[in-house]
């Protein structure tokens, strides 16, 4: 979901997400590259995400993800059932209110 | 497969480059904030963990672990034997005969001790014998009807070569005669027709035959019109009765039909005079073969006077009663087991001096 949604915001390759979801996060979110990668492959496969061999703007050869149309729909999808699922837990953890 | 393997291969050259470059990537960046580059690199590989199995976890999105796993380590077992082609030679005998024998001696073993004998509470049918002599149907007769041990004794002759035909050109075939008690004693019902009635111990009556089920079967393409049917056996013409429940062999492997012994009704001589007969006896329930015998050498005193003639008092007074098929397997039980325990061990040595 982290993924899908930086790459919708803008395309990428690997070690620049790693490096954008750790700041994004202030740092509290380090994606281990032994996730990242099994997982980028597993969203090419599901046809989510696209990539190509560009050159960066540091000028290195690298293989840039973009979000296919596939991969909106079902970033969205995820956001929302997340949402749905957060709602479910804040309410559940909150204070019982009085009857 | 899902993905051909071109595309496939091109996949993971990719995701080789690209991990390479991140490593490359996180080095320079490394260097940058002031580090050398050697330690840059270490520190780079260190933070990624280990590339191979990231590979390898990356890669298993497109494939179909289990199968492309075992195809690898197919492949990698080919590669071992083509490499060394007489060790493969041997262990591919060795592993060959090993099973080959480990089935044969398996179905001996099945065969004999597993599914032993085709008959009702067969651990209630006891050969009665003495040494290695025939009984004259007269005294199978005594035997039964004094002994309180069996419910039934039955005898049964040689398997005797007979010319058998229907129509036509006369076959050899192999019979046996059996006392007509001998579906009792068995405890067995013909797949067809009936068993020997009583009557048809009595010489006159005696012109019936019973087929065995795989002479039925192959002569008679299992019709089951052939009941009273006549065939002539070695000349005589006799009325097919019954045929035998399919898996009995009795009293022989090969045997294809029995005919009744018969008595002449009136002579006393007949019953006496043919020493031709092998005995079988069904124990009742609860009574053990040794308690049996003990028995019948009771009797041999009080039945030998039986005979029409004097018979000498040794004869037959050692009867020995064992069960059907201890007196089959005898004492080859423990080495039929040890014999199964070879081709194991057998089987294992290939493993073994492939460990070493």
């Amino acid at each position: 979901m982290m993924i899908l949604q930086s790459l919708r915001r803008q395309p990428m390759h690997g070690y620049a997400l790693v490096q954008h979801i750790k700041v994004q996060s202030q740092d509290l979110l380090q994606v281990e590259e032994g996730s990242l990668y099994p997982a980028l492959q597993r969203m090419l496969r599901d046809g989510l995400l696209k990539a190509e061999w560009e050159i960066s703007a540091a000028n290195r050869r690298v293989r840039t993800y973009r979000i296919t149309p596939a991969g909106v729909k079902h970033l969205e999808r995820e956001v929302s059932s997340y949402e749905r699922m957060l709602q479910g837990i804040s309410l559940v953890l909150s204070p019982a209110k009085p009857a | 497969m899902k993905w051909p393997f071109v595309l496939r291969s091109r996949i993971y050259d990719d995701l080789t480059a690209e991990i390479q470059q991140h490593l490359e990537e996180r080095t320079d960046a490394l260097v940058d904030s002031g580090m050398a580059r050697t330690e840059a690199e270490r520190q780079a590989r260190r933070e990624f963990g280990n590339v191979t199995l990231l590979e390898e976890r990356s890669r298993e999105a497109w494939q179909l672990p289990k199968i492309e796993l075992t195809l690898a380590d197919v492949r990698y077992a080919v590669r071992q034997l083509r490499k060394s082609p007489g060790f493969a030679l041997a262990a591919i005998l060795t592993l060959g005969l090993g099973i080959g024998a480990n089935t044969a001696i398996f179905t001996l073993i099945d065969s004999i001790m597993l599914r032993p004998l085709p008959f009702p509470h067969q651990e209630r049918l006891a050969r009665v014998a003495v040494d290695a002599s025939p009984f004259p149907k007269g005294w199978i007769r005594e035997l039964e009807s004094h002994s309180q041990s069996f419910s039934s004794i039955s005898g049964y002759g040689p398997n005797a070569e007979a010319n058998v035909s229907r129509t036509g050109t006369p076959e050899r075939v192999f019979g046996a005669k059996v006392t007509v008690n001998i579906f009792d004693t068995l405890s067995i019902h013909p797949a067809l027709g009936n068993s020997f009635s009583s009557e048809n111990g009595v010489a006159g009556q005696d012109l019936v035959v019973v087929l065995s089920y795989g002479y039925w079967r192959d002569h008679f393409a299992g019709d089951p019109r052939v009941l009273g049917e006549s065939i002539r056996i070695d000349g005589i013409s006799r009325r097919i009765i019954g045929v035998m429940p399919a898996g009995v062999h009795f009293p022989y492997s090969d045997t294809q039909f029995v005919i009744p012994v018969a008595f002449k009704g009136g002579d006393p001589i007949d019953p006496w005079k043919d020493f031709d007969l092998w005995s079988l006896g069904r124990l009742k329930n609860g009574i053990q073969p040794a308690a049996a015998q003990a028995e019948l050498r009771r009797l041999h005193p009080l039945l030998l006077p039986l005979f029409p003639w004097r018979m000498p008092d040794i004869w037959a007074a050692n009867v020995t009663v064992v069960p059907l098929l201890a007196s089959i397997v005898g004492d080859i039980r423990p080495k039929l087991l040890l014999l199964l325990a070879l081709p194991v061990l057998f089987c294992l040595s290939p493993a073994q001096t492939w460990r070493t």
